[in-house]
């Protein structure tokens, strides 16, 4: 079973080494690549001498599209499992054995690490918790799964589900409530474990901004409205084809 | 309409046929961005040659045969707007998958040497 870590960084010359030091820590077999979106700091060179595959994009394109070009690599070279973790040093790779048996179970095609299912240690700032929380919500109802963390980036993902991330439907804005909404409706199976997460040592967010902000919040009830409106049956179909 | 609102419509009207009529022939402008600017220019002719019409669209929509063309003119251009963000769209998405192409096709090449 070939299995595949994938990192999307951009600048963290600070933090990729010892992500992947302790990647291969805990599991040598993972394979890894860094999927660097255009870095102006050491991140390609860090990364290469910690002995990792990298992808460089030609531009920055942001934390989605790096994402979705790690999994177009899984796909291609016909890896089994995709673990999916931040290049800050957020997800301690430690969980990776207990997502990668929840997944091995055959129940889940997802499993997502959350910071919230239980209490932990993790500090976020009110506004984002209340979005998380209403977003969580959402997804939850539509899903009928409790899901806690809809921006989580810590996710163990199965092979049968790349087909359709690398397609079109894949929200690279901000996968978020809206693409586990998507998964559902996919037929994918989807399931939260609680786990700790350390803040971001590079200190920087995707929701940064007031305008940033407000139109995460825009695209977010748009690209959830759209899902339920292009319903189950035909994301479903959309995914048989892939 | 007054004489001198029929000219200066007239002459908006040949602008944007001339002008683009002109980009395109230098290939400045591709053809598929140039039918609705073409369509805008031609419908104007219509518009000023058949009064009439302009009057009917005028009584419909209660206002004088001016405004119309002004406010036909602004929905042109929305029109206009939106087919440069379809296109827009369309090519974001293109870049993206080119660009995911040429990072895999690096490593690819990287690894073959």
């Amino acid at each position: 079973m070939r299995k595949l870590a994938i990192i999307p960084a951009y600048n963290e010359e600070t933090n990729i080494a010892s992500v992947i030091k302790n990647i291969k820590k805990t599991d040598p077999e993972l394979e890894i690549v860094v999927i660097n979106d255009c870095s102006c700091d050491k991140t390609v060179i860090c990364a290469k001498e910690a002995g990792v595959i990298v992808l460089n994009h030609p531009f920055q394109m942001g934390y989605g599209i790096a994402i979705q070009t790690g999994y177009k690599y899984a796909l291609e070279n016909k890896y089994d499992i995709i673990v999916q973790l931040d290049g800050d040093g957020q997800h301690d790779p430690k969980y990776i054995p207990e997502m990668i048996r929840i997944l091995n179970g055959k129940a889940t095609d997802v499993v997502i690490g959350s910071r919230f299912k239980k209490k932990t240690q993790y500090k976020t700032p009110i506004a984002r918790r209340i979005g998380i929380i209403f977003f969580g919500f959402i997804a939850s109802m539509i899903t009928h799964k409790e899901i806690t963390d809809p921006t989580s980036g810590y996710q163990v993902i199965d092979k049968k589900v790349l087909p359709f991330l690398v397609s079109e439907y894949f929200p690279c804005d901000f996968p978020d409530a809206d693409f586990l909404i998507m998964l559902h409706y996919a037929s994918f199976k989807i399931q939260e474990i609680p786990m700790e997460m350390y803040p971001s040592r590079s200190h920087k967010s995707m929701h940064r901004g007031i305008i940033k902000n407000l139109y995460y919040i825009f695209k977010m009830c748009l690209s959830i409205t759209l899902t339920v409106v292009r319903g189950k049956v035909e994301i479903e179909r959309r995914a048989g084809c892939l | 309409m007054p004489l001198v609102q029929k000219i200066f419509f007239y002459s908006i009207a040949t602008v944007i046929f001339v002008l683009i009529f002109e980009l395109v022939r230098k290939k400045m402008l591709k053809e598929i961005y140039s039918w609705l600017w073409l369509f805008i220019s031609f419908s104007l002719f219509i518009l000023i040659s058949q009064f009439n019409l302009l009057v009917k669209i005028s009584n419909f929509l209660q206002v004088t045969p001016s405004i119309t063309l002004i406010f036909l003119g602004v929905i042109a251009l929305l029109l206009l707007v939106l087919q440069l963000f379809l296109d827009n769209s369309a090519n974001a998405t293109k870049i993206k998958n080119l660009a995911q192409k040429i990072a895999l096709l690096e490593q690819k090449v990287k690894g073959m040497v």
